[in-house]
């Protein structure tokens, strides 16, 4: 049962318990929403990152702490190191001890998770960033076209890029003989890489249709997006529905950028054509490295046979077809669309109030004892008291140990009664804050 | 079949040395492979030490690396690496087995188009220096010896 008790403890955690359920709640209120009133592609993505920006909002709030108070009886010693000079000095400090050790502070485990999902998603947030876009370039042997390259490609790509109001991007290619294709970085910093093998397979028209949807990317900044969603899933890594999460939004925009590429085309089914065409040859010769994997989400379509639907980056391929010719009867926000809106974010509010509520209760059910809070922690060399009643005429004296050996501290009379915490610390030093002292307190000693 | 292919199909009365038998630029290439410790290898890698000495494209390269291929001067294999599966090119014959390879093919051609100009024109070759002559004839002696034996 104490180990039972113990991880409910450990899992009870604002830090780790608000961001779990509110992910969680967050994510079923979404997914129920898309069912219910469909909306653009463009906010359906966006939309899924909600669920992954509440764990950051929440430990923004509930900061991860890496030690935590926990009552003694669940970690009675040895689990929690009690130095035995310290124990004698509470049993024997001149006829009483000042308060009783009930609670002992224990490595939190959630919190370290948290802390190291925090701090793995801000690595991999500012690596993508500042230098993502060149280590894919590396990883992929990427190399710059000269103009002698593909004239007619790069003259496509530099009259896309005009249409959609953007600057034209760096043009690549890469030996591999799969046709893909995929862009990297944002803004006047991006690049459209194309493999040997989709230049070899296209044509000029067909290869517009690839720039137009690779250019829809850069404009919406997907690379970005991407990296942003990644962090926000690296920072949930501990709750599944984070993956889920990530993988809609990702499809979102791939999605999104089919359509928008679409748009700029004269023939608007040609995209849909291409993505059947070269799916069809990627599947005879997949791409399973790592290297593939770890990028999979770039590409023009999936290199990866296989993958779980639900965790890819990449909708599928019949979903996209399907998506791309229906591009034009998307259906406009509503009356019906708002008040599914409302009604989930009530059932979002009251769902979060609830597991708050249900967390403190079940919290606080631990650190009683015969209906009273148990709140004198003890950590090492650290004592917080409170709800004491101390008197002493003749002053008093207690001996601890500190970093160096044993610590010695005499008070003068001291006549204390109040509900404040008192801290002893191991310096040799008492504190005394927030005290409601009836009585005079004369004297605080510090000997040794 | 690849190996009945020619070492050499076209021959430039102006280059010098192996230049008579490949352009500037296939030249250029095939001594980077023949001189890589890294065998096979890639376009880009070519490239790569082409592009330190003079700008280049990249299809440039590319497709002279092609053309050499299908002369027969380069074989190649698709491999699969980390950027995804590419081909990836080493020499058929290394320097000194090309040369003489050529030389041989370049002969044979003559000499099945102009037989006895090409050996009249040899001998002349060899009568205006003394350790050719000398060559000519230890070579021609070796071979009648042979025949009668």
């Amino acid at each position: 049962m104490a180990l039972l008790d113990d991880i409910l403890l450990q899992l009870l955690q604002p830090y780790f318990f608000y961001p779990l359920v509110f992910l969680s709640i967050s994510f079923l209120c979404i997914m129920a929403f898309l069912k219910l009133s469909p909306v653009s592609l463009r906010r359906q993505s966006t939309i899924w990152l909600i669920p992954l920006f509440i764990p950051a909002l929440t430990m923004f709030f509930f900061f991860p702490q890496t030690m935590i108070a926990v009552p003694l009886h669940l970690h009675p010693p040895p689990f929690v190191s009690v130095s035995v000079p310290f124990q004698g000095a509470m049993a024997t400090g001149f006829g009483f001890a000042l308060a009783k050790p009930l609670l002992a502070t224990v490595l939190s485990i959630t919190g370290v998770l948290c802390l190291g999902g925090a701090v793995a998603a801000l690595g991999y947030f500012v690596f993508t960033i500042v230098l993502g876009p060149r280590a894919a370039l590396g990883a992929f042997h990427v190399v710059m076209m000269s103009s002698e390259d593909y004239p007619d490609l790069q003259e496509s790509v530099k009259e896309t890029a005009k249409k959609m109001g953007i600057p034209p991007p760096r043009v690549g290619l890469t030996e591999d003989l799969r046709p893909n294709a995929f862009a990297v970085g944002y803004g006047k910093r991006a690049t459209l890489v194309f493999s040997l093998g989709i230049l070899k397979v296209l044509d000029n028209d067909e290869l517009a249709a690839v720039v137009s949807h690779e250019l829809a990317h850069i404009k919406q900044k997907d690379y970005l997006f991407r990296s942003a969603s990644y962090a926000l899933n690296i920072l949930s890594f501990f709750n599944p529905l984070s993956y889920f999460a990530a993988s809609e939004a990702q499809k979102g925009r791939e999605l999104l950028a089919d359509e928008k590429g679409s748009a700029l085309l004269a023939k608007p089914n040609l995209l849909a054509h291409v993505l059947e065409k070269i799916d069809g040859i990627v599947e005879d010769c997949p791409n399973e490295g790592l290297t593939a994997r770890l990028s999979s989400g770039l590409f023009l379509v999936t290199p990866l046979t296989r993958r779980l639907e639900i965790l890819a980056a990449h909708p599928k391929l019949a979903h996209r077809i399907q998506s791309i010719n229906a591009s034009s009867s998307r259906p406009a926000r509503g009356a019906r669309q708002k008040t599914t809106a409302v009604l989930l974010l009530v059932f979002l509010v009251c769902s979060a109030v609830a597991a708050g509520y249900a967390m403190v209760q079940l919290q606080s059910s631990f650190f009683k004892q015969d209906g009273q809070f148990l709140a004198n922690t003890w950590s090492g060399d650290h004592l917080t008291a409170t709800g004491y009643s101390i008197s002493s005429q003749s002053g008093m004296h207690f001996s601890f140990p500190d970093s160096h050996g044993y610590g010695n501290l005499s008070t003068g009379p001291l006549f204390m009664n109040g509900s404040g915490p008192v801290v002893i610390n191991g310096s040799g030093a008492i504190e005394i804050m927030n005290v409601n002292a009836n009585n005079s307190l004369h004297l605080i000693e510090v000997v040794g | 079949m690849s190996e009945k292919k020619k070492a050499v199909s076209q021959y430039n009365v102006e280059g010098k040395e192996l230049q008579a038998f490949l352009g500037p630029l296939e030249l250029s290439i095939v001594e980077i492979i023949w001189c890589s410790e890294k065998r096979p290898i890639t376009v880009r890698e070519v490239f790569e030490v082409l592009t330190k000495e003079k700008p280049l494209a990249y299809t440039t390269v590319m497709n002279t690396m092609d053309r050499l291929y299908d002369k027969g001067v380069l074989d190649r294999r698709v491999e699969k690496g980390k950027g995804g599966i590419h081909h990836v090119y080493w020499p058929k014959l290394e320097r000194q087995n090309f040369k003489e390879a050529a030389v041989r093919t370049v002969m044979s051609s003559l000499m099945e188009n102009f037989g006895d100009l090409v050996t009249n024109c040899l001998i002349e070759k060899a009568a205006g220096n003394d350790e050719k002559l000398n060559a000519l004839k230890e070579q021609l002696e070796k071979i009648e010896k042979e025949k009668r034996s």
